[in-house]
This record gives structure tokens, C-alpha cells and sequence, in this order.
């Protein structure tokens, strides 16, 4: 598959916490772990795919990640430096250097500019370019995502929403960075539209040679996307594959949301493993492995030491106890027996 | 006007239903027939045609999904069939058939769309469960689940027996705990003078059926496989996690024992985990509770997992009607085709998605004749100017479409 | 909240007595001898800061002693003993003529919106917020008592709490509602019934229309909520759906309104009171001001401001019991 190249960024030990404060005196009473103690590496060129159920914690770290939002802890690398500690104008140079997709393109556009200033916007404000120029570049990026000189003068709300999709992407391109987020780009589209945005955010990469961290809650979409496949469950990576996650998903929770998603062919029907219990809250989260209290094979070292990442080779990380000793295979009894538990 | 003989027509019961001027045909095992329904909505902009001639039947004991893309008619559909559609929509011509399966087991076939606004009321909650959307805003906030539950339990069931039934319990109960109290003869004497009203239970009082509603709510709280049911129907929904608020409804949608249970992206905001319970769960109550189900998506993924029959929606009109199999094996139909190599797929890895061409049009001005034309690699000229006839194309396989694709490619 | 705001008032009119004037003004005519003014410079520690001062002050109305009122000629403790319960009586009929018809007709007009009956409850709602009350009060007054009277028509009194001439009051509380019912004086209940007709309607009136239109807005949003249709969906008649599942999520914001109404009221009773020469706050208040009576001022003002704060503090209360997600938020 992937061949190890050049990391771009290197995520280490990255923290946040948002702290939860009630009271008159608004006392600090606990911390939401969004993100807790996440290490990474993002390889030029390459698209990661991070996936997990909402409130996993997968938007922070998109976000954390980007400096869009401080780091409570850990370090960024990016060229060389720690991004996690720089100041304001270090955190203005690295912005030039990234871009950020919404999944709302509605909300994300201001209703109030038209589609040339929203896109300029960035090249304006960083000084890159200005009248006639500016013009030219806007239609140039436009033209790239699929729209025409027609739309330059438009307003969000005149665009369907696979168009102000486009439009996003193409505001996020316009200071030519190398590195972009994609966060939740299609979960609002439909099925049609979808295919347009995947094609095109695959061709883009191809051709201004970008690196993408591609947030998504859908499985099939992320794996359709990503090079690799990051899977994330309240705050932590799980497992971190090159390979094909529905073959080779060796972690019980990614096996587990593997075999949730329904699959539109009839063929595949009655294969979901169903989890016990509901998420825990990431304010007060299991000791140990944090999916312990929902995993049936879960022992007793399981709830006492947090398990680490573990290379099962090509470059395949689990964070499980028990990596390449289960049996994930949807078995009737033994799914009984947890959710009689 | 009998259609089949395992049933019978109760005439005393047709004639409570005087606005239906003849007792509808309907073929004996299917339980709801929608045909060539058409609802509009009438905005400033103009007459938006969202379902232009819907026909499709559910029969006894299928799950029936609606699919397709936003504003292609599903929901409005599903709203239609519980006549929900508020202003400014209309529902202008169609009939919604409906087999009603009455408490002593007979039947009786009326048209939805011709019932008073009282006797569609009794159907609503009733007869026809509805599931939404979104967890988050369809319970009312304000007050506590097994209260909403109870609601509707207290509405449409006739509770006289069991509550009846309730005391009798009850006093036994305590005779059984305590048989040497002073006042047993008395209880003894109570417990028979409520036997003796049995075959005609008087009226219960209103805080007696209160109190067996709840119970009833609770048992149906622990039917849909809720952990804590007596402390989940004491909570308000906001105290609730979405998937658990997602049973609460469904608990709600069953707790008359519907004949037909309709999801309406019922699972569309919930995570895949927990996506994956709720079908688990409604598959198996489907059996328990002996009724049909409707499901609309857009996820044609759910689709495969839990549906028997598929209608694929385009603009307000079915596209295609098959089994699932059938469906997923031979789509005839171009739009078919095209959403299903359109959805990127976990199964198989593909460099590429195809993508169907154009956006979903307009509903004010739609495209003449097939809809579907200007986006379809297939349209010819025919295609602009006539719409095509709903068609039986293979059995049980209903297409609208000059030139369907698959098996039947050019035979037409 | 609520503790800041009374402080914030009390040192307001505090300094209110400097601004207006010498505080000692208030204790000495032409005629006090000059050492007469030093013993009371010195008696009301006028000659210490003006922090000590506002300590004092406070001290002062713990203690109970607001100070003489020139106006009502007695001590301000006993001239608000004498004059809220009849502003207390007259703001709680108004408000209830206001809830009870203001509701009501809210929803009436959401839930026929666009008819007739919306269009006149709109038009009613409007001329309740653009008319000035005194001149509302005076057309009240011209129709119901002196046209009324002229036309041999059954008309209500002119003003007053009761017919001083022909019933006998002994006060207790000086609620006269409350006073006629514990000794049993029916003739002196409906007499006074009759005088809180007028005024009350008139004082309400304004209360009414900002909450009808209150009214027709949040329960034209909740009509569009989700939860409504869930509602319809399981088969309840309209009436159900209507004033059990939209009314009590559409009293929410209404509620609000009726608290900060209530306080309003209060400052309203000033015209009202005048005009029904109603022997209330109201009534003492604008005496008080054009004679400068500044203890008086300044006892009215502190009373608006801690009914303005107790009428939050009790919406808050409702809040909670009408909607569980602030309870436990």
C-alpha cells in the first residue's frame, strides 16, 4: 500500500481538555477529555482518515491540530517546529500553510459576501493579491473546484449545497497549502452530490500534491478516501491501519463499528456485532482501556493499564491488549451473553 | 364486496364509517395500498408538485423502505399515509388503502384520505405508529417520557378490564401477604364484588387508569430493551442519550400494537453503533408485534440490512419497486444504477466514484415527462416528452422508465 | 443577582437626597432656631463622610425608619403601610384581567392565524401598546361613568376604593378585598369590586396586549416544533395537542414577560392612581415629587425596585417548574 515517505506533521502525546465550570464562581468541576494523549504522524501526500462516533473527539483534534483551538498538552511538529508552542504570528504563518473544510457550508460562508470575496478573502488579507489579480486568481481557483465566471459575483445563499461545498474547498485552497482538514466535507449531502465532492477533493489532492486529514463519522466514505484509516473512540486511537479495515480490523471496537455499518448489498445483511451499554462520558472515562466496559473480551488487565499503540506490522497500530489473539468473528452466543450481561 | 376468503367483511362495521361511499378492493394479503397519491405544497414561489402519483403496497408482515435523495417525496409520503401534511401542503388526488385490523379480529378496509378528521385520529398512535427523525426534538421536552407514553396508551385503549383486573390483583396481593387481617373477609368480599363486574367493567376512574397507563408505559419501555425502564419513565427526554430517546419513541410509536410501524429516517441522526441496535431491535419487534413496517432513508446501506421491499424515490415519483434482492441484484432502473455505484462502498475498494450527472431539480418547475431525464446517460427524445408508464417489468418489479437497464435492457 | 440590584438602588437614592438638595432642607423650615439646625445636623449625622452617611441610611432602613413623609403626614413606614395594599390590590386584579384575558386570546390568535379572530385580536394587541394610558383611562372614564350616568345606564364609580359616604371600612390590612371577606362585609366586597373595575382594566390593558402578542409568537414558533407533529402523530384531538403540549412550552417566554410586566404595573399605578384618585403609591409618589418630598421618593423607588426583583426571582422560580431542562441545568 502506502510506502512510509516523509511525515508532515507529527502529532505527540496532544491533549484537550475543556474544562467544565459551574457554581457562582464558575469553579473548574472536571475536565471533558476531548482529546487525551493522541500520537500520530501525517505523511506528505497521503490522506489519513480519522473516524469514530460523535463526541469521539475527532473534530477537536482536526481542529487542535490546525492551532484553530490551544492544545491543553503535547506537541504538533510541522517542518520542524512545534507548532503546539508558537505565538501569534507563528500560528498567522502556519494558517497560510493549511486550510479547513466545514461540514456546514451554510454556516461556515458569511450570507452577506459574495462568492469572490469570500474566496479572495484570504489572499487579501494576507497580501498575496488585489484588484485585477485578485480577480483572476479567485476565477482561477473557482474553475478548479467546477464553477464558472458566472458564480463570481453570487451569494452563498443563490448555491446549492454541493456548490458552496465547492466553494469552501476552494476558499480553503486558495493561500496554496499543503496541508487540509476535512471535516465532516460530505455528512450533510446527498448521495449524488457526495460522489461529486469525493471526486473532486481526490482530484485536487493530485494535483496541488496536498495532504488530508479527512474527518468523517462514515466509515465507507473515510476508507473510500484514506490511505490510511484512524480509528478514534472517546478521546484515544484505537487502531491505526494502512490496511483494508474491513478485512483486517483487529481492535474489538473497530471490528465492531466495522461490522455496524450497514452495507448496501442484501448479501451482507445480519453481520452488525451489536455493543452493550452506551458511550461513557468523556468527563469521567474508564480507567484502563477506555472500551473495556463494552468489550467482551475484556479482562482484568484491560480495566488497569491503559493499552499503547502496538505495531502488528506494515506499519498496523492496536491499541489492545490482546492484539492478534481474538477471535473477532461475529459469533450469536457470545453476543448474548454480553448483552444479557 | 369481499376480494379474498381468509377474511370476512364485518358490514356493521363498514357502515360506522359513513363517509366511505363503496368499501375499496384490496387483494387479501396486502395491508396497505398507497395509489397514484399526489401531494403539493403552495408557496409564495409556487405550486412545489412533491409527490406526483405515488403507487406501492406493503403486504402483511414486509418492511417497505422508501429511498432516495432530500426533497425526493419519502417523507412527505410517510406524512401523506398519516395525512400530517400541514399547511401549506395538500394531499390532491390518491388513495391510501388500509386493511384495519379491529381488537375482535375482524377486518375492514377503508381509504385513509376519506375518513373524518375523528376517525383518522383513531388510526394515528394507533393502528399506524409513527417513528421521526431526530431524537433531539420530536419528544416534548417539558414533560417525562412514561407520561408521553401513557398518552397515548390512555387514549386509544379501552383500559375498563384491566384496571379491573388491576384491583383485583392488587387486593389479592395483599390478602396473599397478610391472610389473618382483621378486614380479610372484607377484602374477600370486594375481590368477588369486582369479579362479579367482569363481563361489563365499569369506567375506571381517571387517576386508576393513569396509574395502569404508566405501567403499560413502562412494560413498553422494557420491551424495547431499555436498562432502567421504571427510572428511564420518570426522566424527561433531555436527561436521556439519543439512541435510548430513539426507543422511547419507538416504545411510543408500538405501545397500541400498530398494524403498521413507519420509520421516518428513524436512525438518519444516530451513530453507527447505535444505528445498529435500533434495527436489531426494530427487526425483532417486527416479529413480536406481528405488524409492517416502513422505513425511510436515504442510507441504502439500511435498506439492505432490514428491508424486504424497496420503492426508489426521484422527484416526487417511484422510480423503481422491487424485493431488496431483486433490487440490488438487477436495478433497472438509471437512477437506481446510478446511487448505487455513486455511494462509495466498505466492501470494495474503488479509485474512483461515479457520479450521477446535474443536481436534483426543481419540484416548482420539474423536468417534463421523466424527471429523471436530464441527468440520465439513457434519456432520447420520448424520454422529454412522455412520462413513462409504471410498468411490471419482471415480477414484483415495478419500473417507471422508457428504457431500463439490467436484465431488461432494450426490451422494451 | 437580585442583592446587587437593591444595593445599586439604595445608593442611587441616597445620593438622589444630595442632588435634589441640602438633605438638611428636609428638617428645617424658615422658622427652626440656628441651634436647633446644629442639634439636627448632629442627630442625623449630616456632619460625618458620606459613607458613614449611606451606613447610617441603611442602618436607618433595617430599623424600620424611613424617615417623615410631609405628604401623607406620618412616618413612611406607616404611609406604605396605608398606601401598597391598595396599589398591591389594584396591580394583582389588573394583572389578572391581563393573564386571563391576554392568554387566552394569544392563543386563539395563533391557532387562527390569519382569520378574523386573528386579525381583531392583533388590532386590540396594537392599541394596547400605542395607547397612552391616561388618555385610555379618561375615554374609560367618559364612556363607562359620565356617559353611562347621563344615559341612565348602570355606571361605574368615578374613582375611590369604596364609597366612603355609604359603606363603613374598618382596615385590618388594608387589602379591602381581603378585610371585607374576613369580617363578612359582602356589601363592602362588591363595592369594591365595582371601584377596581375601571381602574384595574385600564392599568391592565397595556400588561394584556404585550402579552397576547407574547403569546401569539411563542406559540406560533412551538406550533412549528417537532414535537407537535410527534403529538398529532399519535392520534390526540387538536385541543390536546394545542393546550397540553404547545401551551406549556409556549408559556416559557411568555412568563418572562408577565414578571418583568408585573413590575411595570407598579410604575403604571402613577397614572392610574391619578386619575381614579385611587389612594395608592402611585398617587403619593407624584405628590411626593412635586412637593420634593424626598423620603417619600425615595421609599417609592426602593419599593419598585425590590417588587421588580422579587417578580424575577419568582418567574425564575416558574421557569423551573415549567421547563425540567432548567431544573436540573
Amino acid at each position: 500500500m502506502m510506502t512510509i515517505g516523509k511525515p508532515l506533521i507529527q502529532v505527540k502525546n496532544l491533549k484537550k481538555y475543556f474544562p467544565l465550570t459551574g457554581g457562582v464562581f464558575r469553579k473548574v468541576l472536571g475536565y471533558v477529555r476531548a482529546v487525551d494523549d493522541v500520537s500520530f504522524d501525517i505523511i506528505e501526500g497521503e490522506t489519513l482518515g480519522l473516524v469514530g462516533e460523535s463526541g469521539c473527539g475527532k473534530t477537536t483534534a482536526g481542529r487542535t491540530i490546525l492551532r484553530l483551538i490551544p492544545p491543553t498538552a503535547g506537541e504538533i511538529i510541522f517542518e520542524g517546529r512545534d507548532i503546539a508552542q508558537v505565538k501569534r504570528r507563528g500560528i498567522r504563518e502556519y494558517r497560510r500553510e493549511t486550510g479547513i473544510v466545514f461540514q456546514d457550508p451554510m454556516a461556515s460562508l458569511d450570507p452577506r459576501l459574495t462568492i469572490k470575496n469570500a474566496v479572495g478573502e484570504p489572499l487579501l488579507v494576507n497580501g498575496i493579491a488585489r484588484g485585477y489579480r485578485l480577480r483572476e486568481m479567485v476565477l482561477d481557483l473557482l474553475q478548479k473546484v467546477g464553477l464558472t465566471e458566472d458564480h463570481l459575483n453570487r451569494f452563498p445563499h443563490e448555491f446549492s449545497r454541493g456548490q458552496r461545498q465547492r466553494i469552501s474547498i476552494a476558499r480553503a485552497l486558495a493561500l496554496n497549502p499543503k496541508f487540509v482538514v476535512m471535516d465532516e466535507p460530505t455528512s450533510s449531502t446527498d448521495v449524488s452530490v457526495q460522489a461529486q465532492t469525493l471526486n473532486l477533493m481526490k482530484d485536487l489532492q493530485a494535483e496541488f500534491e496536498l495532504t488530508y486529514l479527512f474527518i468523517s463519522h462514515n466509515l465507507s466514505v473515510v476508507k473510500h478516501m484514506s490511505d490510511r484509516v484512524a480509528v478514534m473512540y472517546l478521546g484515544k486511537i484505537l487502531e491505526m491501519t494502512p490496511r483494508d479495515i474491513f478485512e483486517e480490523a483487529m481492535h474489538p471496537y473497530s471490528a465492531a463499528l466495522v461490522s455496524a455499518v450497514p452495507v448496501p448489498n442484501p448479501e451482507y445483511r445480519g453481520r452488525a456485532q451489536v455493543l452493550a451499554g452506551e458511550v461513557p462520558s468523556p468527563i469521567n472515562p474508564p480507567t484502563g482501556c477506555r472500551f473495556h466496559p463494552r468489550c467482551r473480551f475484556a479482562k482484568e488487565i484491560c480495566r488497569e493499564d491503559v493499552p499503547g499503540l502496538r505495531d502488528m506490522g506494515e506499519g498496523h497500530l492496536v491499541a489492545c491488549h490482546f492484539a492478534g489473539e481474538l477471535d473477532l468473528e461475529y459469533k450469536e452466543e457470545v453476543e448474548a451473553a454480553v448483552v444479557g450481561a | 364486496m369481499t376480494t379474498g376468503d381468509d377474511f370476512t367483511m364485518v358490514t356493521s362495521n363498514t357502515t360506522t364509517h359513513g363517509t366511505q361511499d363503496e368499501i375499496p378492493e384490496l387483494a387479501p394479503d396486502v395491508i396497505l395500498d398507497v395509489r397514484g397519491l399526489k401531494t403539493s405544497f403552495y408557496t409564495y414561489e409556487g405550486v412545489v408538485k412533491a409527490l406526483d402519483g405515488i403507487s406501492v403496497d406493503l403486504k402483511k408482515g414486509d418492511t417497505l423502505a422508501f429511498v432516495g435523495e432530500t426533497g425526493c417525496g419519502k417523507s412527505v409520503t410517510a406524512k401523506s399515509i398519516m395525512r400530517l401534511v400541514e399547511s401549506p401542503g395538500r394531499i390532491e388526488e390518491g388513495e391510501v388503502i388500509f386493511r384495519d385490523r379491529a381488537d375482535d379480529g375482524s377486518e375492514v378496509i377503508m381509504d385513509l384520505l376519506k375518513l373524518s378528521t375523528e376517525e383518522m385520529r383513531h388510526i394515528r398512535g394507533n393502528r399506524i405508529g409513527i417513528v421521526f427523525q431526530d431524537p433531539a426534538t420530536y419528544p416534548n421536552p417539558v414533560f417525562r417520557i412514561g407520561d408521553q407514553i401513557a398518552e397515548v396508551i390512555s387514549l386509544h385503549q379501552d383500559l375498563a378490564l384491566d384496571v379491573l383486573r388491576m384491583k383485583i390483583e392488587r387486593l389479592e396481593a395483599a390478602l396473599a401477604e397478610n391472610p389473618d387481617a382483621p378486614n380479610a373477609a372484607e377484602i374477600q368480599e370486594k375481590i368477588s364484588n369486582y369479579e362479579s363486574q367482569l363481563d361489563d367493567p365499569p369506567s375506571p376512574s381517571e387517576t386508576d387508569k393513569k396509574e395502569l397507563a404508566k405501567k403499560r408505559a413502562v412494560d413498553m419501555l422494557r420491551m424495547v430493551r431499555m436498562p432502567t425502564p421504571e427510572e428511564v419513565a420518570n426522566q424527561y427526554p433531555h436527561e436521556l442519550s439519543g439512541g435510548m430517546r430513539q426507543r422511547a419513541l419507538i416504545a411510543m410509536a408500538l405501545s397500541c400494537n400498530p398494524q403498521i410501524l413507519i420509520c421516518d429516517e428513524a436512525t438518519t441522526a444516530l451513530d453507527v453503533t447505535v444505528q445498529a441496535q435500533v434495527l436489531r431491535l426494530l427487526n425483532e419487534l417486527k416479529s413480536e408485534f406481528d405488524s409492517s413496517i416502513i422505513i425511510i432513508t436515504h442510507d441504502l446501506g439500511v435498506v439492505a440490512e432490514t428491508c424486504t421491499k424497496v420503492a426508489v424515490m426521484y422527484a416526487g415519483v417511484v422510480a423503481e419497486y422491487a424485493s431488496t434482492e431483486d433490487l440490488f441484484a438487477d436495478p433497472l432502473h438509471p437512477y437506481t444504477l446510478g446511487l448505487l455505484r455513486a455511494i462509495p462502498k466498505l466492501t470494495e475498494k474503488t479509485d474512483r466514484l461515479l457520479q450521477i450527472r446535474g443536481s436534483v431539480p426543481n419540484l416548482i418547475t420539474p423536468p417534463t415527462g421523466c424527471r429523471f431525464h436530464p441527468r440520465c446517460d439513457y434519456a432520447t427524445g420520448i424520454c422529454k416528452e412522455e412520462r413513462p408508464p409504471r410498468a411490471e417489468m419482471k415480477p414484483g418489479h415495478w419500473v417507471e422508465c422508457h428504457h431500463p437497464q439490467g436484465s431488461m435492457a432494450g426490451k422494451r | 443577582m437580585s442583592i446587587p440590584v437593591i444595593i445599586g438602588v439604595l445608593a442611587i437614592t441616597f445620593v438622589l437626597a444630595y442632588v435634589v438638595g441640602n438633605p438638611l432642607a428636609i428638617y428645617v423650615n424658615e422658622r427652626t432656631p440656628p441651634q436647633a439646625i446644629d442639634q439636627i445636623i448632629r442627630h442625623h449625622g449630616l456632619d460625618q463622610p458620606l459613607y458613614v452617611q449611606f451606613f447610617l441610611y441603611l442602618r436607618n432602613l433595617v430599623m424600620g425608619d424611613w424617615g417623615w413623609s410631609d405628604t401623607a403626614n406620618s412616618y413612611v413606614v406607616d404611609a406604605i403601610r396605608r398606601f401598597f395594599p391598595a396599589t398591591i390590590e389594584l396591580s394583582i386584579v389588573a394583572m389578572i384581567i391581563a393573564v386571563l384575558v391576554g392568554i387566552p386570546l394569544g392563543i386563539v390568535s395563533a391557532t387562527r392565524k390569519d382569520q378574523i379572530v386573528d386579525h381583531v385580536t392583533r388590532v386590540i394587541a396594537l392599541a394596547g401598546v400605542s395607547m397612552p394610558i391616561f388618555w385610555f383611562a379618561l375615554m374609560l372614564k367618559y364612556l363607562l361613568y359620565y356617559q353611562f350616568f347621563i344615559w341612565g345606564l348602570p355606571y361605574l364609580p368615578e374613582g375611590g376604593r369604596y364609597s366612603i359616604v355609604t359603606v363603613t371600612y374598618n382596615p385590618v390590612t388594608n387589602f379591602i378585598l381581603i378585610d371585607s371577606l374576613i369580617t363578612g362585609n359582602l356589601v363592602l366586597f362588591f363595592d369594591a369590586l365595582v371601584h377596581l373595575v375601571m381602574p384595574a382594566a385600564c392599568l391592565g390593558y397595556l400588561t394584556l396586549a404585550i402579552i397576547t402578542r407574547m403569546m401569539r409568537s411563542s406559540m406560533l414558533e412551538v406550533l412549528k416544533e417537532d414535537y407537535i407533529t410527534l403529538a398529532r402523530s399519535k392520534g390526540l384531538r387538536e385541543r390536546v395537542v394545542i393546550y397540553r403540549h404547545a401551551l406549556r412550552n409556549a408559556m416559557i417566554p411568555t412568563v418572562t414577560i408577565i414578571g418583568l410586566a408585573f413590575g411595570g404595573l407598579i410604575t403604571g399605578a402613577v397614572l392610574t392612581e391619578t386619575i381614579f384618585s385611587w389612594p395608592g403609591l402611585g398617587r403619593w409618589a407624584v405628590r411626593s415629587i412635586l412637593t420634593s418630598d424626598i423620603p417619600s421618593i425615595n421609599a417609592f423607588t426602593l419599593l419598585v425596585a425590590i417588587i421588580f426583583v422579587s417578580a424575577n426571582l419568582i418567574v425564575d422560580l416558574i421557569y423551573g417548574a415549567l421547563d425540567p431542562r432548567i431544573r436540573y441545568g
